[in-house]
């Protein structure tokens, strides 16, 4: 394992990337807290609710962000060089027959990748330091679930650049074949955003991106972790089969094909697992206590029928609010799209576009409204029981405006102190002679 | 072995007081050369004292050491002892299978295949048995060899170092010294001579090898084999096809047609190649993060390499001044020393080499040769490919031209010339000769 740990943190592109990647995620840390500052001072004047004010929202999600966008597309160069390096300098197979285990070597080097992801993802760390003294709150278990995204998010791209270093001859190939896994997901989740894409539809599951989306709002569910362990084996049992020079093509490729199989088959048996625990600081991210409870208590089947197409904002908005609320409480909520069955939408977008249908047992009502609210208020209805006060939960919000002084400490921090420190490691690290 | 602060210590002075006396030398004055003369003497008494402790303390602990293998040994041997009848039995229920099979095939009563089957199972009891026996005269003789080593450990000035001298020994001799025995790749490897119950199956063994590459055969019907303790050097010229063959051989490339069997079993998986081969490529870059001092301790760890043996090919590849630095810094020739010592570190019965020489100055090719051949005489076989017609012939047991994907020629030196019809001559000349009579006949 000290090799590869050298091989990482002992290479001056490492730390030069995690320099480039400091700025970054300082970039967007700065400016959440511009925009956030720049909201809070709405809360004094009374035109907007304390309540709405989540740092975990809008200062760490957007710092998050801009690892996510570096990690996304710096990453796998990094985590493929692990690999990839040993195979340009001819070393790799005298090292398989070392060890004697290919398993082995490259459980070890998507570990080495892995940690060398998360050093890029340390500034993040930093950032929300920064932001606790410069007066800001963070609530530590909800900032320690959505780390745990990005440290899961780290090891999918860990594991499918390994896998992807393992298929290729060279450093070049295994990276590009790596950026490639690693911006599918950004393909797949176009498919979200624009009706031409809508073929893509039934596998928009497979992005790893809605298994990221609890994270965020600090929801751990047990289904999405094990959706993205399930992706790094299936990853790393593919690299395994890339290493074996000694197969022939064909019994390498009938062999990743069986493993791509039984790995999707995994991933969609996981993905049907769903529910999980709100751990945000006064549950936030959940239905009221007292609605969560009587909703909880309504008769199967719970199905909403939302007749809005991939590219409506308002279906996405749904998504991540009504639905990851309701399957908290319900995990067997079945949640349909009709319109994307159909061949072609603009067809179909009469008077009935935008229409909600409520199913509670055998009854359903319907709206067009996407309202939380009224869509809680409906599946009573539909059930035909009293719907319980709606009390939000305890959350107080915290509205914060950075001052001058302390926005420019915060800004010499992450723009200057990370970066130079971290470009100033990568300079103590020695480069290799090419001859 | 290097020797204790206390005589570096010295060895400095000495050095010191030496550099004085040039400074004198070379002053105008000239008359404080008697002091200096009785001031260096007194440091070179000073240093012989300090060496003489030093030897003694040494000697102390190999022969602390040496005990403690006599007795490690001591118990191997009574539990090989007791195995050896059950293997004894089963090796002779075998052979009476494989008669009764062999007598029912001859009369057309059972399929060839059968008794092909038979002959592998009786073959691998025979050779459970054989190894059983091996492992326990190879035990013996590694004790008789511990309790009488530490006549053989002297020391001797050397550089500002203490060096443990490897004793001269005849060919064949039973008992190997204990360096030697530290060069061996495991208690199953003895010298030859011990092994008298029946041969081993070769160390490496490839029949029918054959490759296709974008529609041309790059290699067809290439069969040899390697022997324990011994030194095959494949030579041809450029897109002979050497390197792919060594690749096929550690398993770099998909066997396409052809077997590789490893100690008479075939190398078909990872684990078994493991086992029992170490690679070094052409050109292998060790990982330039690390030290090389690092790269060498993680390679003995894997192979379980004793501390003198590291010593060894570190002086024998002259890698000592560079133990510090880091591997991505060092030249083409010095990387290249430092992946065949993490490959002789591994201590694998066989070392497969591409082109272990090519990047080597003639110095540094001596020593490498000479490490290369000492590894030979304890048993490790090694199959390398070699550009250089000197050093293929200085180092080579037995030779294999390869032309065109085919196997033109193969033996010792005096087995090639006798191929080309000549009684003298060079590795060179012969390999001249017999290509040229290979492209005229086609």
């Amino acid at each position: 394992m000290r090799r590869e740990l050298v091989l990482v943190f002992g290479a001056r592109v490492t730390w030069g990337v995690a320099a480039l990647v400091a700025a970054v995620v300082g970039h967007s840390f700065v400016l959440a807290v511009d925009l956030y500052g720049q909201a809070s001072a709405s809360v004094a004047a009374g035109s907007l609710a304390a309540r709405e004010f989540e740092p975990l929202l809008a200062i760490l999600r957007p710092t998050i962000g801009g690892w996510s966008f570096c990690a996304t597309l710096i990453g796998p160069v990094l985590a493929a060089r692990v690999l990839a390096a040993e195979k340009d300098r001819r070393t790799f197979h005298a090292r398989l027959l070392a060890l004697g285990s290919a398993p082995r070597l490259l459980a070890r080097k998507a570990l080495a990748a892995w940690l060398g992801l998360l050093l890029l993802a340390a500034p993040i760390v930093v950032c929300a330091l920064a932001w606790l003294a410069a007066g800001g709150h963070l609530d530590v278990r909800e900032s320690c679930v959505v780390l745990l995204g990005v440290a899961l998010h780290a090891g999918w791209i860990a594991a499918v650049s390994t896998a992807a270093a393992a298929w290729s001859a060279s450093t070049p190939q295994a990276t590009a074949l790596a950026l490639l896994l690693s911006v599918s997901p950004w393909i797949l989740d176009a498919a979200g955003e624009f009706a031409a894409l809508a073929w893509l539809g039934p596998v928009q599951r497979l992005s790893i991106s809605p298994h990221l989306a609890g994270f965020e709002r600090a929801v751990l569910q047990p289904g999405a972790v094990a959706w993205l362990v399930l992706a790094w084996l299936g990853a790393l049992v593919l690299a395994c089969i890339g290493a074996r020079d000694d197969w022939t093509r064909g019994r390498r490729g009938a062999s990743a094909v069986l493993v791509c199989v039984a790995t999707l088959a995994t991933l969609l048996a996981a993905d049907r697992w769903r529910g999980g625990w709100d751990l945000s600081e006064a549950q936030h991210s959940s239905l009221p206590r007292s609605i969560a409870l009587a909703v909880e208590a309504l008769p199967s089947p719970l199905v909403l029928d939302i007749g809005l197409d991939r590219d409506d904002a308002r279906r996405a908005q749904l998504e991540q609010d009504v639905v990851l609320r309701l399957e908290l409480v319900r995990p067997d909520l079945v949640v349909r799209f009709p319109l994307d069955g159909a061949a072609s939408s603009a067809g179909v977008r009469g008077g009935d576009y935008g229409r909600i249908l409520v199913q509670v047992g055998d009854r359903a009502v319907e709206t067009f409204s996407t309202s939380r609210r009224e869509l809680i208020t409906l599946l009573f209805e539909a059930a035909q029981r009293p719907m319980p006060a709606w009390e939000y939960p305890p959350y107080a919000g915290h509205p914060q405006v950075l001052g001058g002084g302390a926005r420019s400490a915060v800004a010499v921090v992450v723009y200057l102190l990370i970066p130079l420190l971290l470009g100033a490691v990568a300079l103590t690290k020695p480069g290799e002679r090419a001859r | 072995m290097l020797a204790s602060p206390f005589v570096r210590h010295y060895v400095a002075g000495v050095d010191a007081s030496w550099d004085i006396v040039d400074l004198l030398r070379a002053s105008p004055t000239g008359l404080v050369l008697p002091i200096t003369g009785m001031f260096r003497e007194r440091a070179r008494r000073d240093v012989e004292a300090a060496l003489v402790e030093a030897r003694a303390s040494e000697l102390d602990a190999v022969t602390q050491e040496l005990a403690m293998r006599a007795a490690e040994l001591d118990a191997a041997i009574e539990g090989l002892t007791a195995a050896l009848p059950a293997a004894e039995r089963a090796a002779a229920a075998a052979q009476a299978a494989l008669d009764a099979v062999a007598a029912r095939g001859a009369a057309g009563l059972v399929r060839h295949a059968d008794v092909e089957i038979a002959r592998t199972m009786t073959r691998k009891a025979s050779l459970r048995e054989h190894t059983l026996r091996r492992q326990i005269e190879g035990n013996a003789a590694h004790e008789v060899g511990a309790r009488t080593d530490k006549t053989w450990v002297r020391s001797e000035p050397h550089g500002g170092r203490l060096s443990v001298a490897r004793p001269r020994r005849p060919s064949g001799h039973a008992t190997p010294g204990f360096i030697e025995r530290a060069l061996a790749p495991g208690p199953l490897t003895t010298p030859a001579a011990t092994c008298t119950a029946m041969p081993m199956p070769p160390v490496l063994e490839l029949s029918g090898m054959a490759l296709r590459l974008g529609g041309r055969d790059v290699l067809a019907g290439v069969s040899f084999s390697v022997e324990a303790g011994e030194i095959v050097v494949v030579i041809g010229p450029n897109g002979a096809g050497k390197t792919l063959l060594l690749e096929l051989v550690v398993g770099a490339r998909p066997l396409q047609a052809g077997q590789v069997l490893g100690r008479g079993v075939p190398l078909t998986g990872l684990a078994t190649r493991a086992g029992l081969l170490a690679w070094v490529a052409d050109e292998a870059r060790p990982t330039a993060e690390m030290r090389v001092v690092q790269l060498l301790a993680e390679a003995a760890r894997i192979g379980g390499a004793p501390a003198q043996l590291r010593e060894l090919i570190i002086a024998q590849l002259a890698l000592g001044p560079h133990l510090r630095a880091r591997a991505g810094v060092l030249s083409r020739g010095e990387r290249h020393r430092v992946a065949i010592a993490e490959a002789m570190l591994l201590r694998r019965p066989l070392t497969v080499l591409d082109e272990p020489l090519a990047a080597f100055d003639p110095l540094q090719r001596a020593a490498a040769c000479e490490l290369l051949r000492g590894l030979a005489r304890e048993g490790h076989a090694l199959l390398m490919t070699v550009h250089e017609m000197h050093a293929a012939e200085h180092i080579a047991d037995r030779i294999i031209l390869l032309h065109e994907g085919r196997v033109l020629a193969q033996g010792p030196l005096a087995a090639l010339r006798a191929s080309a019809g000549r009684e003298t001559g060079d590795l060179e000349d012969i390999f001249v000769a017999l290509l040229n009579r290979s492209r005229d006949a086609a």
